[in-house]
């Protein structure tokens, strides 16, 4: 199992404090060049409007916000913890990827137009919604290349392909993955359902994480095993708690957000 | 007799020296069109101006309706059939106006590089 390195551990930890500061963010940032500088471009993106230039951390830490570094690190983290890793089929993992950011982009918007409280957190979950594919993409390679051709050739929904090949599917691996890693408790729940059941604690938070994987297929970024748009009903929609004419505006945002952090985060 | 220029509405029937109909009364002098005429040797004829919206949007028509149906293909094969499902609908509606917008200006961007502008 990759563990997430040891950053988003200590920043997890400081922001819990009440006694943290702009300067300690900064310092642990600093630790990491690759971070900061992502952190530094993120804070003079068009996302935030600022006419002059943000030169400092520290100044970049206060502009964004101690909710979005933290999702900023993670974010970063987790794809760290995956980089070393190879994969014979590079392709699919760079559409893993790209699927994976369309959905915490879609997510992260549905849950700002639905007012919930904490978007930068269901971002990260839907960063992470389908991590449990990365995991045996990379440590069962053969099972991996197995259950590819299942879903592509022989035209097997994912969750039968994976449970037949691997005897379980990557919800169930990518819950135990949140475990490991001591992630919060609404994360760990989008990525066990991506729709809520009665026992979900954080239910709009997954079915933003749901809706937005969705859209995300709908705007055509997939990874493997998605053939179909998963329906979102009239009354799903309704009890997330938006309307109709809301979607031309979501959907158009989504598609804007997703190109401009393709962009950032592949640089 | 006016000028011919794009947008214009033929008003009448062009017909070359011979006689014959070359275009037809009614016709939307799109750049191809003009082209021909000239070939014709004609440069004036009798017309009436599209209004600017109207006449942008005709443009667009006459470039899109291919670029539409690849669209159309590419969603329909990842989109089931939804029935009475409004949301989903939308969705689709909403994700083809986008599609077909980047196509288009994938299309004219590709144009200008072979110099067909």
């Amino acid at each position: 199992m990759p563990t997430l390195p040891i950053i988003y551990t200590k920043l997890s930890n400081i922001l819990a404090s009440p006694d943290v500061t702009v300067l300690m963010i900064s310092n642990i940032i600093a630790e990491d060049n690759v971070i900061a500088g992502k952190v530094l471009r993120l804070a003079n993106s068009s996302f935030y409007g600022f006419s002059r230039k943000i030169g400092s951390l520290q100044h970049a830490v206060v502009i964004l916000g101690l909710n979005e570094i933290r999702n900023l690190v993670l974010t970063t983290s987790v794809i760290d913890a995956f980089k070393d890793l190879k994969s014979d089929n590079a392709f699919q993992i760079q559409k893993f990827w790209e699927h994976s950011l369309a959905c915490a982009t879609a997510s992260r918007v549905l849950a700002e137009a639905a007012r919930l409280t904490n978007p930068e957190e269901v971002f990260a979950g839907g960063l992470l919604h389908d991590i449990g594919k990365l995991i045996y993409a990379f440590f069962f390679p053969e099972e991996f290349e197995r259950i590819v051709a299942e879903v592509e050739d022989h035209q097997l929904p994912l969750i039968e392909a994976e449970e037949k090949i691997l005897g379980l599917s990557h919800a169930k691996i990518g819950t135990e993955l949140a475990a490991k890693w001591h992630l919060p408790p609404p994360i760990v729940e989008m990525i066990q359902h991506h729709q809520p059941e009665d026992t979900t604690k954080y239910k709009k938070e997954v079915m933003a994480v749901d809706i937005g994987n969705s859209l995300s297929i709908a705007l055509g970024i997939i990874s493997w095993g998605e053939k179909q748009v998963p329906i979102i009903t009239d009354k799903t929609w309704g009890d997330f708690g938006l309307k109709i004419t809301d979607l031309e505006f979501i959907i158009t945002r989504i598609d804007k957000l997703f190109r401009e952090k393709v962009a950032i985060l592949q640089s | 007799m006016n000028r011919i220029e794009e947008g214009m509405i033929l008003a009448e029937d062009v017909r070359n020296k011979h006689g014959n109909v070359v275009l037809k009364k009614g016709v939307v002098l799109t750049k191809k069109y003009i082209m021909g005429l000239k070939a014709w040797g004609i440069s004036e004829a009798e017309t009436k101006d599209l209004d600017k919206p109207k006449r942008v949007k005709r443009e667009k028509e006459a470039v899109s309706t291919d670029v539409i149906r690849l669209v159309e293909a590419e969603l329909n094969d990842i989109f089931s059939d939804y029935a009475e499902n409004s949301v989903m609908h939308e969705i689709y509606r909403v994700i083809k106006r986008i599609k077909v917008r980047e196509a288009m200006i994938k299309k004219i961007r590709g144009n200008k590089v072979n110099g067909q502008d």
